[in-house]
């Protein structure tokens, strides 16, 4: 490294502890310690010049305000939803028997199909005022009339908060399973066996083939098993089925391949079980949906497996 | 105050510990207040406060009372702040962020318009993850916890980001070519896994 790469790296250093300062400044505590660090570190000119200038340039993000989105400004509020008809379609047909004729309506213009990303969530807005936020991995396809609101939940979960409409039933498909809102919120979550609808506020009604049908109020859930066809309704700690739109995962005896399922929906790299053996063992506990690396090492020490782990696109579960 | 040596001998001790510390001073609380303004504001009320000390103490101990007084008054300041935040939020949001906009502009020594442009170009070069972040942070005021759940990251990245668009503006605006600028923050930081 020459005289002047090292001058640029000394300067480098110390843009980056102004940096640092402004946020410890910003929000950390005032304590002793600090201050008497901050007064020490700032009894430096140059120090001093950098976070001065740093700050100079804080503010004047400030002075350009909505500026300062230039292109992407359109998109604030959007979320990472996208549209995607296409898939949209092609997911309706599988849908379309007795009582879900009103989803043959493809190609419909009030249609909205969002999607989400691995490991993204978004907020989405609907037009009545609802709000829906969609997890990971997640499709929904949402049609507003003036006479229905109608969303379909196509793959993985979403948390719904319906604004009040008594003339225009909200109502959610999931697979089978039909939930209809009456005023409320709540959370849906379509796995591979199951459709789980978790009730935070007021109530709602759940329709399954067979005439089979369940109310549930807050503090319930509805569980739709798709081999045995049968609604359950039970009481249950809405924290754990909501836990998700702040980044963690609660599971409560659920069978590994649901809670491997559910991180899949998370992690860049896949998770795979490999042993059938490993698939039902029940799992309680906490997953930072960050931290997924960290979760697979505890969990050689809960369950009688090991990880490995290659480093490529798959982290394997297998039998000890 | 009374006119007697001992409170002009104070006096000279404050006005002391202002030409010493006062940029100091003024750069922790413009951080906190994030106005330059408001700080300087703050700043002077914590030396009359001083002033007003019956008994002073030795120099030392003034200067940790002058910063722990301006600290608290700044956070007297926020909290004012915030219930008229609240109470413009409730009746006309979208005319809040004008407002918000009109008080940072009269900063004192605010960047001026080619060099305004230059931070906006700065800006749109940034990964669109990396701008929506800083920008919700900076402009919209959100939590850390709250962006990360918008923009579908982790907090840790949010703090990365946060971080990595300030120096990113700040050397870009010193003149450094941005393909330059990326290679030289890679070299400080590493982006979280």
């Amino acid at each position: 490294m020459n005289t002047q790469e090292a001058a640029m790296d000394m300067d480098l250093r110390r843009i980056d502890e102004a940096e640092q300062w402004m946020a410890t400044l910003r929000e950390g505590a005032m304590d002793e310690g600090t201050l008497a660090r901050w007064l020490q570190w700032s009894a430096d000119a140059r120090n001093l010049q950098e976070f001065e200038r740093l700050q100079q340039i804080w503010s004047g993000v400030g002075q350009l305000g909505a500026d300062a989105w230039g292109a992407s400004r359109e998109r604030r509020g959007a979320g990472r939803a996208h549209l995607r008809l296409a898939l949209a379609a092609s997911l309706l047909l599988v849908v379309g028997a007795g009582a879900w004729l009103a989803w043959n309506a493809i190609g419909d213009p009030n249609m909205r199909t969002y999607g989400t990303a691995v490991a993204v969530t978004s907020d989405i807005p609907l037009s009545d005022g609802s709000r829906v936020q969609l997890g990971p991995v997640s499709t929904i396809s949402a049609q507003l009339t003036e006479a229905t609101r109608l969303v379909s939940l196509d793959a993985g979960e979403a948390y719904f908060d319906v604004a009040r409409d008594p003339q225009r039933p909200f109502i959610v498909a999931a697979g089978e399973v039909r939930v209809t809102a009456i005023g409320t919120a709540f959370n849906v979550h379509k796995g591979s066996g199951h459709v789980r609808v978790t009730v935070t506020e007021g109530a709602i009604r759940v329709n399954a083939p067979g005439n089979a049908a369940a109310e549930a109020k807050a503090g319930q859930q509805v569980e739709y098993a798709l081999a045995e066809r049968q609604l359950s309704v039970s009481s249950t700690d809405t924290a754990v089925a909501t836990a998700w739109r702040s980044g963690v995962l609660k599971f409560v005896d659920e069978p590994l391949r649901n809670v491997v399922a559910d991180l899949n929906r998370y992690s860049e790299r896949g998770i795979v079980i490999e042993d059938a053996g490993l698939e039902a063992l029940p799992y309680t506990g906490t997953v930072f949906t960050g931290r997924i690396d960290q979760w697979l090492v505890a969990l050689e020490d809960a369950f009688p497996l090991y990880v490995e782990d290659s480093g490529r696109a798959r982290v394997r579960l297998k039998m000890k | 105050m009374t006119d007697d040596p001992q409170s002009h001998a104070h006096a000279r001790t404050v006005a002391e510990l202002f030409r010493k510390y006062n940029r100091s001073l003024v750069s922790l609380l413009a951080a906190r207040l994030h106005s330059v303004e408001e700080a300087r504001e703050v700043a002077q009320e914590a030396y009359v406060k001083l002033l007003q000390l019956d008994r002073p103490g030795a120099v030392s101990l003034l200067q940790a009372y002058l910063f722990r007084t301006a600290c608290n008054l700044a956070v007297d300041r926020v909290r004012q702040r915030s219930t008229h935040a609240r109470l413009f939020n409730e009746h006309a949001a979208e005319i809040f962020d004008e407002v918000a906009g009109a008080q940072e502009a009269i900063e004192t020594r605010a960047l001026a318009g080619e060099e305004l442009r230059m931070l906006q170009t700065s800006l749109s070069e940034l990964s669109e993850k990396c701008r929506r972040t800083f920008l919700l942070y900076r402009l919209e005021g959100l939590e850390q916890q709250d962006i990360a759940r918008r923009v579908g990251i982790t907090q840790r990245m949010v703090r990365y980001y946060t971080s990595y668009a300030l120096k990113y503006c700040r050397l870009r605006m010193g003149g450094v070519p941005a393909e330059d600028t990326r290679d030289r923050l890679k070299r400080i930081t590493k982006e979280p896994r």
